[in-house]
């Protein structure tokens, strides 16, 4: 399959070139994570910039700044968070804690937090080739307190504007999200466990978002990351299933399923 | 890095300058330990993608500068060693959600933390990939006229800068900058030519992808 995408095109070259604005180089990593050959083309066109700046580190001057600048953002958006919620005091709805989540990751949109990868032709760790088929826990462990929810969310805008839960849905429900915004789950957990999050695509692939992560018992708990909503991955609707395992023993304590779509 | 009280306190409270100057003192050095762990260490191969180093290099100072670890971080014990211990639990993370085939060991902790903690030689793969793009430079340069061949020297030879080097050729910096972008566009039609930017080719100024059988 090959890439059509222009727009990454010219921002490839753009960014060989030096001329790359900041935001389109965000878009164009946030592109490459799931697009295979402008993937290798920012990788090979990385090699040569550092080579001919003979950089000691292997990574050219100007993305050593351009990384400066995220980390600084991100570090400056804990802090705004960190501020709120002291701010906030004891008010501790879900709604409020995904707001101040959202701080962070809503201007930040860094390839790196964006826990979406495209996994060819295998299913994700604990995921059964055929979908999240129960091992012995089944029905009655869906049906237990585990759970997740799937908020979209209109991220910061430009002119200030406030991260918004634009919809929310949870297990068996569906939530629409269109593409410009952020998809965010939480979870409820009544003991420490491992989460999967993943949907197949019609081509067989899986679209994972959290693949076996620790979480923390607690309720309604917003993953720390989001993933915007672009048409590469939610071009139409899709089932997110959630696997939550025993982290000791790796055995399925339960699973649910919601779906999401454009 | 020598630490002062003033940047100590900066740090502490998350001061953008005093945020900023840790992240150059100590960037280049957790570039290099983690490129070294891509091709050295056994599991962390996805790290050789330049994107996704970028992205360990993110995500270990981004965790690095958690108010929480900026209030842990006492001044006295080196940073590189702090950071480098987040930059272990990052990579060992990763191999957990990664399901390293081999599982999580000592071995594997072991092998993290030394190439982590020390500089080590070049790997020799990485050396023959290194290679392979400066025997293409080499060649790019015989293929220069001596004007572009001049700029290219006192470019990325002598590394001078923009302002120096447009004073050396007797050229304004806009003119200079202006020179730099089209001997930067022949490199890339260059590097297309010799195959290595495999599957693009660039029609004008903008890649499309190749058709194949043609």
């Amino acid at each position: 399959m090959s890439c059509t995408d222009t727009t990454a095109h010219l921002a490839l070259e753009q960014l060989f070139v030096g001329e790359l604005s900041e935001v389109a180089h965000l878009e164009l990593r946030e592109h490459a994570r799931t697009c295979a050959e402008c993937h290798e083309a920012y990788d090979r066109l990385t090699r040569v910039e550092a080579q001919l700046e003979k950089s000691r580190s292997g990574l050219p001057a100007a993305r050593m700044k351009f990384l400066e600048s995220q980390v600084l953002s991100r570090a400056a958006a804990q802090k705004r968070a960190a501020q709120a919620r002291a701010d906030a005091g004891g008010d501790r709805s879900l709604w409020t804690r995904v707001r101040l989540w959202l701080v962070p990751a809503g201007g930040l949109a860094l390839a790196g937090v964006l826990a979406l990868m495209l996994l060819p032709k295998s299913p994700p760790p604990g995921v059964d080739a055929d979908g999240f088929q129960a091992r012995g826990a089944g029905a009655a462990a869906a049906k237990s307190i585990y759970g997740v929810r799937a908020f979209c969310i209109q991220p910061e805008g430009a002119k200030n504007v406030s991260p918004k839960v634009l919809a929310e849905a949870g297990p068996g429900e569906t939530l629409t999200c269109a593409v410009g915004n952020r998809v965010q789950f939480a979870y409820t957990a009544p003991k420490d466990a491992r989460l999967t999050l993943a949907a197949p695509t019609p081509a067989g692939d899986w679209l994972t978002f959290a693949s076996r992560i620790e979480v923390k018992k607690g309720t309604d708990v917003p993953l720390s990351f989001s993933t915007p909503v672009t048409t590469s991955w939610l071009s139409q609707p899709i089932e997110v299933k959630a696997r939550f395992e025993d982290p000791a023993t790796g055995k399925l304590v339960a699973e649910t399923t919601l779906k999401v779509t454009p | 890095m020598a630490w002062d009280r003033q940047l100590l306190m900066g740090f502490r409270e998350g001061a953008p300058d005093a945020l900023a100057e840790v992240f150059r003192q100590n960037a280049e050095l957790l570039t290099r330990r983690l490129r070294a762990a891509a091709w050295r260490g056994r599991g962390f191969e996805r790290l050789r993608s330049e994107l996704e180093l970028e992205n360990a290099v993110l995500e270990v100072f981004a965790r690095a500068f958690e108010p929480r670890a900026r209030g842990v971080y006492d001044g006295v014990r080196p940073f590189e060693h702090f950071l480098m211990g987040i930059a272990r639990n990052f990579l060992l993370e990763e191999a957990r959600i990664r399901e390293h085939s081999a599982g999580i060991n000592r071995e594997l902790e072991e092998q993290v933390e030394r190439v982590l903690m020390q500089d080590a030689p070049v790997d020799a793969e990485q050396e023959l990939v290194d290679r392979e793009l400066e025997g293409l430079l080499e060649q790019f340069k015989r293929s220069l006229s001596p004007e572009e061949l001049q700029l290219f020297d006192l470019r990325f030879t002598q590394e001078l800068g923009q302002e120096e080097a447009a004073a050396r050729i007797g050229l304004s910096r806009i003119q200079l900058r202006r020179r730099e972008l089209a001997l930067k566009k022949l490199l890339l039609e260059f590097l297309k030519e010799r195959g290595y930017l495999r599957g693009l080719e660039a029609a004008g100024w903008t890649f499309v992808r190749r058709s194949t059988g043609s």
